[in-house]
């Protein structure tokens, strides 16, 4: 009975020895984790500070090359150039067909002295005694360049027309040249600046566009009141020069062949 | 289209004209455009040219024409038919002048106004040399004609 209780005695002595070792052999290997973590840790810590950083290397956005009309080499007026600069150039509006159709105006303009007839203008019919002793008769008004109204109208409405998204402002700019081409003259005729008008609506996608929009300004819309307003003042700004129709008219030039566009730096 | 926005009235020699518009009948707008020659140097004025414009139509050009018209004026019911610018009307025994012009507006010229207009004109040359505007005469092309009313506002309503 005693051997047997001693027995048993020594049985839960050596459980409760192998308990006590085990646990305390967790703890050590726990602590052992932790310092290793944290010796780790610092380790990393070392390692992001020795890091170089990395060199920041510039953009060289102004090596980016675009493809443009070269216009102080096609276009002769110094006011059109002035106009593709801010309206293509400036906004970067170098999408298609915009940017073609848009230069092809600005050639059309160049090319042909168009002109509007001035409001405020009489015109007087004279009588002239030329050298030949003949009396020929002939009609003097005033007139505005259709080209300085297109610029001055379009950099009087500038900042209106940047408001629009970049799609609904390309076709106000084409609306408001066709609106100036139809009020424009080619010696004293009209149907000849209605050619131009058909010229430049064929063969661009988004002429029903143009057309609804030339509809709303000619409805005096009210968000396209700006146009109207800047028109007037074009009138109003814009120097008028004299014309007398016994000038000998020059036939209408339109382009056939737009030149080449080239890779240029802005 | 005359694109030279800088322009004076030069003759040959280098002098600047100016016109000068002389009212001979407001109600009826017939004016007597004189051309003058500026020498602010010897502060001398010389009459270069002289024009008839009626409303919106320069009847004569050229001193000659402008002196035909002014006889016809003068002469009034004693013209006839071979008169080049003024027809003799007559309407309930009273006789008239009317212009024959291309003009929208029927100008007719009464008795009193006629010797009116006539007596302005004569008043007008007092005081200038008639020499330089017989001799030297500034013959006007239409297209300076044009820039010349151009820049002194005469194309303007």
């Amino acid at each position: 009975m005693v051997d047997a209780n001693i027995l048993f005695i020594g049985i839960l002595f050596l459980g409760g020895y192998r308990v006590y070792k085990t646990f305390n052999e967790k703890t050590k290997i726990s602590e052992f984790q932790k310092l290793e973590s944290i010796s780790r840790d610092k380790a990393q810590d070392n390692k992001i500070e020795e890091r170089k950083p990395e060199p920041a290397y510039q953009l060289h956005t102004h090596k980016v090359k675009y493809w443009l009309y070269n216009s102080s080499y096609s276009l002769r007026t110094y006011s059109l150039i002035g106009l593709y600069n801010d309206l293509v150039l400036k906004n970067l509006w170098l999408n298609e067909p915009y940017h073609t159709k848009f230069y092809e105006i600005l050639m059309v303009l160049d090319k042909n002295e168009l002109m509007i007839l001035d409001p405020h203008s009489r015109v007087i019919t004279m009588n002239v005694r030329g050298k030949d002793n003949k009396v020929s008769t002939s009609k003097s008004f005033q007139v505005f360049a259709t080209k300085d109204i297109i610029e001055a109208t379009l950099s009087n409405a500038m900042s209106d027309i940047v408001r629009f998204n970049h799609h609904d402002a390309q076709h106000i700019v084409i609306a408001i040249c066709v609106i100036a081409l139809e009020q424009s003259l080619h010696y004293q005729s009209h149907e000849v600046a209605l050619d131009i008008v058909k010229m430049v609506l064929k063969n661009y996608a988004y002429s029903e566009d143009v057309c609804s929009i030339i509809g709303l300004l000619k409805e005096e819309d009210e968000q396209l009141k700006f146009v109207s307003s800047a028109f007037k003042i074009a009138l109003q700004t814009s120097s008028t020069y004299a014309y007398n129709d016994s000038e000998v008219p020059k036939s209408l030039q339109l382009p056939t062949k737009l030149p080449q566009k080239f890779l240029k730096e802005i | 289209m005359a694109q030279d926005q800088i322009f004076n009235l030069d003759d040959e020699n280098g002098i600047r004209l100016l016109p000068i518009a002389i009212a001979l009948d407001r109600e009826q707008e017939i004016y007597l455009v004189q051309i003058f020659e500026e020498q602010n140097e010897a502060k001398k004025k010389y009459l270069r040219g002289e024009l008839i414009l009626v409303q919106d139509c320069i009847l004569t050009s050229s001193f000659c024409d402008t002196i035909h018209f002014f006889e016809e004026i003068n002469l009034f019911d004693a013209g006839n038919d071979q008169n080049r610018y003024l027809a003799v009307t007559e309407y309930m025994s009273t006789k008239n002048l009317k212009l024959k012009y291309d003009g929208s507006v029927d100008v007719f010229i009464s008795k009193a106004l006629a010797r009116g207009m006539y007596k302005i004109f004569n008043l007008s040359f007092t005081g200038y040399s008639m020499a330089a505007l017989l001799e030297r005469e500034f013959r006007l092309s239409p297209q300076i004609l044009t820039q010349l009313l151009h820049k002194f506002e005469f194309l303007l309503k």
